[in-house]
């Protein structure tokens, strides 16, 4: 065949086609609206579905992280905790017997006792009244608990302290066993014991300082406690004399926040 | 020109979304492209069928249109394109019609004394192998290489076939202007 033939023949074919423009369906154009508004609904609730799973599974990460922090947290706070509960177990349960015990050997040094409870007596008078004047009832309680547990006491140094306490308790039963007398409880039987095998030495008043030294020895054991380091933190960032915020530990060795909102106040006035 | 100005111009309301845009774009067009999905489909329905499929394309891939040639030359490609895989998918069903089953009792006609409708039914019996091939090549003006990587077969089969649907487009259209040239 031509080639020129067949070229002339689509062409033919083209110039009839151009301009061809069937009658299209009326409906047509609702069905092609009616799939584009399906398309789009699609499109919405995929979207939306896309939206939906994006967040659980950050959810999840989250949650994760939130374990094993919280884990972390837990395995290594407890250490504080425990450690001071711990003391408090082992007290009640070995003072009956060594207070006892302890006495005999410790009689000897007696002797040095009058003077470490003047002294004691002098440095932390003020500590003292500041004590009594906070915790009242809950502190004379406290002292004697304190007092008490000392002996066990695994530190070394403190087994130093633990010797006057011990010298001091002596007589300090007896008073202890007065106060202990207002609640039966543990402590009396201990006290009991102590001052039937011990004789009075010293004064009660004098055994009170005691044991408020004995309270002021627990609380100054905790310098490297978390309170100090958050205060440091504190102290770098906040160079003024007075801070912002500051941390103490409590007794029982749960963490305190003291807010100074004065100076917050203050601040704010600055900024102004 | 009008005209091409003003598709052009919907252009943008399409590719926000704009459902009024849209049905703008479909009354300029779908008279038009119908007329292109005739030449490939085997019958109106399925004309209709491609053209509605062809404009769901349009809409959907609006963002593919990068502006090279006429947005409306763009639209036509959609639509040949859907054709394209129209005939993909009926052969896969084996539903390609062997060209001796069907010329019989079909009448001659003068190319020029045929309206475009008689026309378009002398195409729409010519085996869907040859019809797209000759649409493609003759009407739309695509290579052979383009056909043979569209429809995945030779280039020698491309022109194979676009002869022969030649020779029996000009067998039914005997005595025409074609013959008295």
């Amino acid at each position: 065949m031509n080639p020129n033939e067949d070229k002339g023949f689509d062409r033919q074919m083209r110039d009839k086609f151009e301009n061809f423009k069937p009658e299209v369906p009326t409906g047509l154009w609702d069905k092609i609206e009616a799939q584009l508004d399906a398309q789009d609904g699609h499109h919405m609730v995929s979207m939306a579905r896309g939206r939906r799973r994006l967040p659980t599974w950050w959810l999840a990460v989250a949650a994760t992280l939130l374990v094993v922090c919280g884990m972390a947290y837990w395995y290594s706070r407890p250490l504080e905790v425990t450690y001071l509960q711990g003391k408090a177990v082992i007290q009640e349960e070995d003072s009956r017997k060594p207070v006892a015990t302890y006495i005999p050997e410790e009689k000897p040094a007696t002797t040095v006792d009058p003077l470490d409870v003047e002294r004691l007596k002098r440095l932390f008078a003020k500590k003292r009244s500041r004590i009594e004047r906070n915790e009242n009832t809950r502190g004379v309680e406290k002292t004697r608990e304190v007092a008490k547990e000392s002996p066990n006491e695994t530190d070394p140094s403190q087994w130093v302290t633990t010797k006057d306490v011990l010298e001091t308790e002596k007589p300090a039963e007896g008073k202890i066993g007065a106060v202990a007398s207002d609640k039966p409880e543990d402590g009396t039987i201990v006290s009991e014991n102590v001052v039937a095998n011990v004789p009075d030495i010293k004064p009660p008043v004098i055994l009170e300082d005691e044991e408020e030294t004995m309270l002021a020895s627990t609380d100054g054991k905790q310098p490297f406690g978390l309170s100090n380091i958050l205060n440091y933190v504190v102290g770098t960032v906040d160079q003024r004399e007075e801070k912002l915020v500051t941390f103490s530990n409590d007794n029982e060795g749960s963490l305190k926040l003291d807010f100074n909102f004065g100076l917050a106040k203050n601040k704010k006035k600055k900024i102004k | 020109m009008e005209q091409t100005i003003t598709i052009d111009s919907l252009y943008e309301g399409c590719k926000e979304g704009s459902r009024q845009a849209q049905e703008k774009l479909y009354r300029a067009l779908a008279s038009k492209m119908l007329g292109v999905c005739m030449r490939y489909a085997n019958n109106t329905f399925e004309a209709e069928d491609m053209l509605q499929m062809g404009f769901m394309k349009v809409f959907g891939n609006i963002e593919s249109y990068r502006g090279e040639g006429s947005f409306e030359g763009w639209i036509r490609r959609i639509m040949v394109n859907t054709a394209i895989a129209a005939y993909r998918k009926n052969m896969r069903g084996g539903h390609a019609v062997e060209i001796d089953e069907t010329h019989d009792g079909m009448q001659t006609f003068a190319m020029d004394a045929l309206e475009c409708e008689d026309l378009l039914q002398i195409i729409q019996t010519l085996p869907a192998g040859y019809r797209i091939v000759f649409n493609m090549y003759a009407l739309e003006g695509y290579s052979h290489k383009e056909i043979a990587e569209a429809l995945h077969i030779s280039e020698g089969a491309s022109k194979s076939q676009l002869s022969r649907a030649r020779a029996w487009l000009k067998e039914k259209i005997k005595g025409g202007t074609y013959e008295s040239k």
